[in-house]
């Protein structure tokens, strides 16, 4: 039998998500609007890991002629990082429910 | 030497271009961007996002590549022959690790003279990356 391994995925990536659902935003955007859940120093690493699992997509901004300075990089969720998201909220309201609940 | 050169150098010799552009980069445009924009307001969390992102990236460098084991082995002999050494011929031998501080004294002086080479010497080579932007 074939094993699939599953994707995983962390709350703060799952935020990181909701963060980046609506519309592409910089790092330092998502470290002001994740409430202090991400650090500057650990969210570039962060999107690194979900870009590597294909959660998120990301390039760089374009520069204005004369413009000084290494260009910031913009991210952007992806269907597939969206759709595992979602695919583990409802594994987490099913396991949340009480057995009598579920029944 | 600027910081941003200081952080660049050490990225060019120890960590791959896609680890650079992923990882480091974004935290050092960070820092720029905010220099110019808002006269460095943040300028010590931002430095310091640097170093965190360049020590995240390193440790993804380290944990990612095969060739760690062989690195490890090549930390390994030197540390065995140092720690050999210091017990063989310094008067007193065994007496030299009977307090905490004289232990991570010579822990320290063993594990520079050990990791320091192999670093220098062995850590893969990696390709020099195009010069994207002014680094300034």
């Amino acid at each position: 039998m074939v094993e699939t391994r599953l994707p995983s995925i962390s709350g703060t990536e799952s935020l990181l998500l909701d963060l980046l659902e609506d519309r592409e935003r910089f790092g330092l955007e998502l470290v002001e609007r994740s409430g202090g859940a991400v650090k500057r120093g650990s969210v570039y690493v962060l999107l690194a890991r979900m870009e590597a699992k294909g959660f998120v997509e990301s390039w760089q901004e374009e520069r204005a002629p004369g413009a000084i300075g290494l260009p910031r990089r913009m991210y952007r969720a992806t269907a597939y990082g969206l759709k595992v998201r979602d695919a583990y909220r409802l594994l987490q309201e099913a396991l949340a429910l009480k057995p009598v609940e579920a029944q | 030497m600027t910081f941003v050169d200081t952080v660049m150098a050490v990225s060019d010799r120890f960590l791959r271009e896609q680890t650079f552009e992923l990882v480091v980069a974004p935290a050092i445009a960070d820092l720029q961007y905010d220099q110019h924009t808002s006269g460095g307001r943040h300028q010590l969390r931002n430095s310091a996002a640097v170093v965190s992102a360049l020590a995240w990236g390193l440790y993804e460098e380290v944990t990612n590549d095969t060739s760690v084991l062989t690195f490890l082995m090549l930390v390994l002999i030197p540390a065995c022959y140092y720690t050999g050494l210091i017990l063989a011929c310094a008067p007193d031998g065994a007496k030299l690790f009977s307090t905490t501080e004289q232990r991570l004294a010579i822990s320290a002086l063993i594990a520079a003279l050990s990791f320091g080479p192999a670093i220098a010497c062995y850590w893969p080579e990696r390709r020099p990356r195009r010069e994207s932007a002014d680094r300034s």
